[in-house]
């Protein structure tokens, strides 16, 4: 059969020393790049480009790919531990998973992000593998007004995620939007409220955001409350995920991952959009919603494999159309014409052990970053265990450090304390901080696509309605945001909410 | 008394030759920063990755890529103008990006002569590709299309006052018509909004042209003569049209490095564009490659300010 | 006064604030018209809508019902000192990282915060602080090949 062969092709091209060796190289270096705050895997790649020259083109890519969910991986790592998520897709990964390390569950909060992302990986290539050619088609009917109507789907969805007033946490996603629309505005040229800082012509940074946010404020709150033992309150007991944890995350992973393949197809922030995407799903699905936000292991489990997941679908506008999904995938494109390959249609039966070698390194990847991470989890535990008088400020530190390398920039580490302190007042008001960073994130793109669409119809509203997957989105949106007013659910809602308020406080 | 006055003069002119400016030969002694104005991947990157084994070999030292990106490239070029004069901090550009940027941006703070530009490395002439189902096949039809059906043909293009933009704008008034310029951030996106259809028609990048030309229609190109990678492609001169639209990049740095270590930079450039294997490389992913030092980068600089300068008071721009 | 009702009073009073200053500034550039939306557009209509949505909230601290609030605004008496000192540590941090550079500006930064906050003894604190440096600058400077920045003393 045509795939068994291709499978045999990619194996053989894989299991070369150089090959497997490089392979470890990039999933070791992403993953510590992914666990350091604020170094993502563009900066890992960047850096390693250079030395992918005196090898072939299937070696640099295995390597470079490799880091790249490496660095995906690592980024959950922080954000369980320690609440300061390693990029963006990672925020959700906070919401339960830090409350689980809080409970002493870190082990298998760790372990089911491990496999869940293992296994989302695997699925993901599966369908690369099966699928990429068909798929890429439907990527490419995405166009400005279906992303502005998926973009404001997922600001929707943001709603579901807020665990108490829904209000409050639609003023932050407004908040956040309007905070996007500082910086130099792509479409006219024109520079709103940078206030001739240059640094800002670009936008608030999304990592001294989340870095303030997550990273500095959650510090500061500790601090007051003179949380002079570990982080961890409770007993830590077992290290991996239990037989009952597994049971509840099976049909999460599932499902995240082939939500998060899907998205990943589309060029844009994938990960970010299945991760919390998934979150919402798993949330509405759940026979306890109010817990969510309090450790539950499904709100792990889902949004890990989905942002895995997305990884995997991202390749495939690269392969089949010869476009970057998102900047890192832009290197690798970048890489491929450096060594003289041309992206387009043709790569893949051109260069078809450059494709299927890909393809069975991310399998192998998959399983040395599950070897790698999991014996590590007994250490990042004890890295826990350090008394936090001592442990607080090496983590103040490492954002720090990891802001400021980003571009070099004074500016930004003033933004991301700038962050912290609205992000510590915010908490001590009762706002929460996922809205106000997923709208930062998505609200430029969000706009961005909707004054394209109304150039595109030359002011023609309509153009949502017309296009048939943008209506769809449009509708869905629709369905979500007048749910709570309906009679029977609204009553439903507010009965979780005051059991949500009646727990929290 | 005598062999100590003449110990503390010795001591002193050694002292004084030990700070004076590095000479070329000394040059250079350590890494230096290339700083990207744009993302990784890009056309920019492309080029410079290309040139970073030839260039390393050729200066011995390492060459380090920097990304600065930013507000379409005038972040980085504002530290550029700058940074330290020593020769260790050059970086990239485009034009007309660094003509054009100074005249419409405010808050930017490079000049487009605070900068001694060693080589022209390539440039990307900018041609005119329609979506594969537009009912057009030649330029001409386009131009009828657009004249029968004005404002409402969707082009699309990078960034405002960039070579895309001037193009299209360049192309309404030659033509007589007029067309929706949308404006992208990346040349991905723009890709992907033809390749799909969601936009008409693109002035864009031979490099794009290239790669997906045969998912689109490629009506027309900017070079003086036929390209090799679009040998069935009519020039825009042939059709009638005199314009020559492209973006132009290569590596510069603050003016006032020394005189001997901006001709031993020029030389490494030089040295490296004019080889073979480099030339084949670029052309091969629709680059047209160029071989040129300081003085003819300078020349052709200074024709393309005249031009933008003229451009920019017939099509009236304001500054923002 | 009811810490539920302040708390919400005071938050939404200031996303009022916010929602306005937008709302016009983004009289000061283009709002556009409907077929070329200009970039005041976003800052329009969000603003208008966030200063909808808190004058909303507002409203409910009168006359609405608000879950209660229990948790105090600093929960021990002399919390807001450490919580003032660690801002000012990093806001110093910013300042000193490029004159200081990076190894001895971390020295001092871990060291006031791990001997000020909580207190430890001073050997604890030496310890830590110079270790935490070093590896720093290991990790950071010469294993990932960071720019960071040198100070005075060429360090």
């Amino acid at each position: 059969m045509d795939i068994l062969s291709h499978i045999a092709l990619g194996a053989q091209t894989l299991f070369t020393p150089t090959n497997f060796l490089f392979c470890f190289l990039g999933v070791l270096m992403g993953t510590l790049v992914g666990v350091l705050p604020g170094l993502g895997p563009t900066a890992a790649i960047a850096l390693l480009l250079p030395n992918t020259f005196h090898v072939t083109p299937v070696t640099a890519i295995i390597m470079l790919a490799g880091i790249y969910y490496g660095a995906m991986y690592g980024g959950s790592t922080t954000s369980i531990l320690v609440n300061i998520p390693g990029e963006a897709a990672s925020v959700i990964t906070c919401l339960d998973g830090y409350q689980m390390a809080r409970k002493g569950r870190a082990g298998p909060a760790l372990g089911i992000a491990a496999f869940g992302s293992f296994i989302a990986g695997t699925i993901s290539v599966l369908g690369l593998m099966l699928v990429a050619p068909p798929l890429a088609k439907f990527a490419l009917a995405f166009g400005p007004p279906e992303y502005f109507s998926l973009m404001l789907m997922g600001i929707v969805v943001l709603i579901y995620l807020a665990a108490g007033s829904i209000l409050k946490a639609l003023m932050m996603a407004v908040f956040g939007l309007l905070l996007g629309t500082i910086g130099m505005d792509a479409i006219s040229g024109t520079q709103r409220l940078t206030f001739g800082v240059l640094e800002l012509a670009d936008g608030i940074g999304l990592i001294p955001a989340i870095m303030g946010l997550f990273g500095v404020a959650e510090v500061i709150s500790n601090v007051e409350e003179e949380m002079k033992r570990e982080i961890i309150t409770a007993k830590v007991k077992n290290l991996l995920p239990n037989l009952q944890d597994w049971k509840d995350s099976f049909w999460p992973i599932i499902r995240g991952s082939v939500l998060g393949f899907f998205i990943g197809i589309l060029p844009g922030p994938a990960p970010v959009i299945s991760a919390f995407s998934s979150y919402a799903i798993e949330k509405k699905l759940s026979r306890y919603p109010e817990k969510f936000g309090t450790g539950v292991i499904q709100g792990v489990a889902g949004p890990e494999a989905a942002n895995n997941a997305a990884t995997g679908g991202a390749f495939i506008p690269l392969f089949t159309l010869g476009i970057p999904a998102n900047s890192v995938i832009a290197i690798l494109l970048g890489a491929f014409m450096i060594h003289g390959i041309q992206p387009g249609p043709m790569l893949i039966s051109k260069y078809p052990d450059l494709f299927w070698g890909t393809i069975m390194s991310m399998y192998l990847g998959n399983i040395m970053l599950l070897i790698l991470n999991l014996p590590l989890i007994g250490l990042w535990v004890k890295v826990l265990k350090v008394p936090y008088p001592i442990l607080f400020p090496l983590i103040l530190l490492f954002c720090l450090v990891g802001v400021f390398s980003l571009n070099y920039s004074n500016v930004e580490v003033a933004l991301m304390i700038g962050f912290g302190i609205f992000g510590y007042l915010a908490r001590k008001f009762q706002f929460e901080m996922a809205p106000l960073v997923l709208a930062i994130v998505i609200g430029p793109m969000m706009e961005n696509n909707l004054r394209l669409s109304l150039v595109i119809s030359q002011g023609d509203a309509w153009i949502f309605i017309q296009k048939p997957i943008s209506a769809v989105f449009i509708f869905i949106s629709l369905a979500l945001l007048i749910s709570p007013f309906l009679p029977w659910v609204g009553k439903r809602r507010q009965k979780l909410q005051e059991k949500v308020e009646g727990e929290n406080v | 008394m005598r062999k100590r006055q003449f110990t503390w003069l010795f001591f002193g002119f050694l002292f004084l030759f030990s700070t004076a400016p590095a000479g070329a030969q000394d040059f250079p002694k350590g890494p230096i920063n290339y700083m990207n104005p744009f993302n990784p991947g890009g056309e920019v990157d492309i080029a410079a990755r290309a040139m970073q084994p030839y260039l390393e070999k050729n200066l011995g030292v390492p060459f380090v890529i920097n990304y600065l990106p930013g507000a379409g490239g005038a972040l980085c070029w504002s530290k550029l103008s700058a940074a330290k004069p020593d020769g260790y901090n050059i970086g990239g550009f485009s034009i007309p990006h660094i003509i054009l940027q100074p005249m419409f941006m405010k808050d930017v703070t490079f000049k487009t002569d605070d900068f001694v530009i060693f080589s022209i490395v390539e440039y990307t002439p900018i041609g005119l590709g329609v979506k594969k189902d537009f009912k057009v096949n030649t330029f001409r039809e386009f131009i009828d299309y657009c004249k029968a059906n004005p404002g409402k043909v969707s082009c699309g293009g990078v960034g405002k006052f960039t070579g895309h933009h001037f193009a299209t704008l360049q192309f309404m008034k030659l033509a007589g018509v007029k067309v929706n310029y949308v404006t992208f951030t990346g040349t991905s996106q723009v890709q992907t909004a033809l390749l799909g259809g969601h936009i008409d028609a693109s002035f864009a990048n031979s490099t794009l042209l290239t790669t997906s030309k045969d998912q689109i229609k490629v009506l027309a190109i900017g070079s003086p003569k036929r390209m090799v990678q679009l040998p069935e492609i009519p020039t825009f001169e042939e059709l009638g049209y005199k314009m020559y639209p492209r973006i132009a990049r290569g590596a510069m740095g603050p003016k006032t490095i020394p005189k001997d270590i901006q001709k031993r930079l020029e030389k490494a450039f030089l040295e490296t564009t004019s080889k073979p294997e480099f030339i084949a490389k670029m052309e091969q992913v629709g680059f047209v490659p160029q071989v040129m030092g300081i003085e003819d980068s300078h020349k052709y600089l200074d024709m393309e300010v005249k031009e933008h300068v003229k451009l920019a008071q017939e099509f009236d721009l304001k500054k923002q | 006064m009811d810490k539920a009702v302040s708390y919400n009073r005071v938050s939404a009073i200031f996303f009022l604030v916010v929602g306005v200053f937008f709302f016009i500034y983004a009289r000061s550039v283009e709002i556009g018209a409907w077929n070329e939306p200009g970039p005041g557009f976003l800052p329009f209509w969000g603003g208008l809508v966030l200063a909808a949505m808190s004058g909303s909230l507002l409203l409910r601290t009168f006359w609405g019902k608000l879950p209660s609030i229990t948790h105090s605004f600093f929960p021990r008496s002399d919390s807001w000192k450490r919580v003032v000192a660690t801002f000012a540590a990093l806001i110093a941090y910013n300042f000193l990282l490029t004159p200081l550079g990076f190894t001895i500006t971390t020295f001092l930064f871990v060291g006031f915060l791990v001997r000020f906050i909580f207190p430890q003894t001073w050997t604890r604190t030496l310890i830590v602080a110079v270790l935490s440096a070093l590896a720093a600058r290991l990790l950071f400077i010469n294993f990932l090949e960071t720019q960071l920045p040198k100070g005075f003393l060429g360090f």
